[in-house]
């Protein structure tokens, strides 16, 4: 801030007048008295302490945790019937709990934080992908 | 490996790598909030002084004053904060202004309300605003606060936008573009405002300020 201040005041090329009337200004401010600092620290904590209160972000979350559901509802649902046969039991019963397990992780912690994280399910997606073939083929060995 | 051990083992495997995964995320993530309220903290305990006393001559109350600041704060942190650090600086005045001019908005309109009901007008106190702080010799705190009561006076003389584009260049130190962006109008009209709020202020303050 103070590097910012003196650029500001290089730029304008001032004369005395205005150094003179920043100096009385900045006299003014150190004078500040030990109460009302008090109060401008406690302002400021207080502010700082009030960040976890509606943003921006919160206004998404609700948008963002529905569409998260419904793009996994969707990726997950109608996959289990068709990769459920009667014939791989081992793999329908590999594949399923966690396929559930995933979609509780999301509706029971109900972190808005976690769902916030794309690069989270971007993650889970392309561990899901690999472990696709694989891991159904090393169950069934 | 058999199926019970896949079973067994890929699941549980997968959950903790995952579990990992995800409070290695958050943890990160604290980290970076930690961070950002640190730089926060620091930005704003470094301009709290200066916005206190900017507020107080605009509005001519100190307690008004530091519910403005404290409100810009407020505002700052709860919608800004994830701002690039450069702009709450201009942000962060432009909020307070915002403040200031509607605290004046009030003021004349309660003013002149009074003036009709024929009640006197409900100026500061010059005793409560008096700072209290006793350091320094007395002589020279004196003429510091007559020095400044002077100045403050030719401050409140000036229309608003010269006043703000003032305070905020030569008492705040900000450049013309963050002027602006604080003031929400054009680098020229922070320019012209400077101009003739500094030629405004001589010509009150007399040859002595010179």
């Amino acid at each position: 801030m103070n590097d910012k201040r003196h650029d500001g005041r290089d730029e304008r090329g001032e004369g005395a007048f205005e150094e003179r009337t920043r100096r009385a200004f900045d006299e003014s401010v150190d004078a500040l008295d030990a109460a009302t600092l008090s109060r401008l620290n406690r302002a400021r904590r207080a502010a700082l302490a009030g960040k976890g209160g509606p943003g921006p972000v919160a206004g998404w979350r609700p948008v963002a945790t529905a569409a998260v559901l419904a793009v996994l509802a969707v990726a997950f649902w109608p996959r289990q019937a068709p990769e459920t046969p009667v014939a791989e039991p081992q793999l329908a019963v590999a594949v399923a709990p966690e396929e559930a397990e995933d979609l509780e992780i999301v509706l029971q912690e109900a972190d808005l934080d976690m769902l916030a994280e794309l690069e989270f399910y971007a993650w889970m997606e392309a561990e899901e992908d690999f472990r696709g073939a694989p891991a159904g083929s090393g169950n069934i060995g | 490996m058999t199926g019970m051990e896949a079973v067994a083992r890929s699941p549980g495997g997968d959950s903790h790598s995952r579990g990992r995964r995800r409070s290695g995320h958050r943890s990160e993530r604290g980290v970076r909030a930690l961070e950002q309220e640190q730089r926060l903290n620091a930005f704003l305990a470094g301009v709290e002084r200066r916005a206190l006393r900017i507020a107080e001559i605009g509005t001519g109350d100190r307690d008004e004053a530091m519910d403005l600041v404290q409100d810009a704060m407020i505002r700052l942190v709860g919608k800004y904060a994830r701002r690039p650090e450069a702009e709450w600086a201009p942000l962060f005045f432009r909020i307070l202004t915002n403040r200031v001019r509607d605290s004046q908005r009030r003021r004349t309109v309660r003013n002149r309300v009074m003036s009709w009901f024929g009640g006197d007008e409900d100026g500061p106190d010059p005793v409560a605003q008096a700072p209290d702080r006793s350091t320094g010799a007395p002589e020279e705190e004196l003429e510091m606060r007559e020095t400044m009561a002077t100045l403050e006076a030719a401050l409140r003389g000036l229309p608003a936008r010269q006043q703000e584009a003032f305070m905020l260049r030569n008492f705040e130190g900000l450049d013309v573009a963050n002027t602006a962006a604080a003031m929400g109008c054009s680098e020229g009209s922070v320019k012209t405002h400077y101009s003739r709020a500094a030629h405004a202020l001589r010509a009150r303050l007399g040859e002595s300020w010179r």
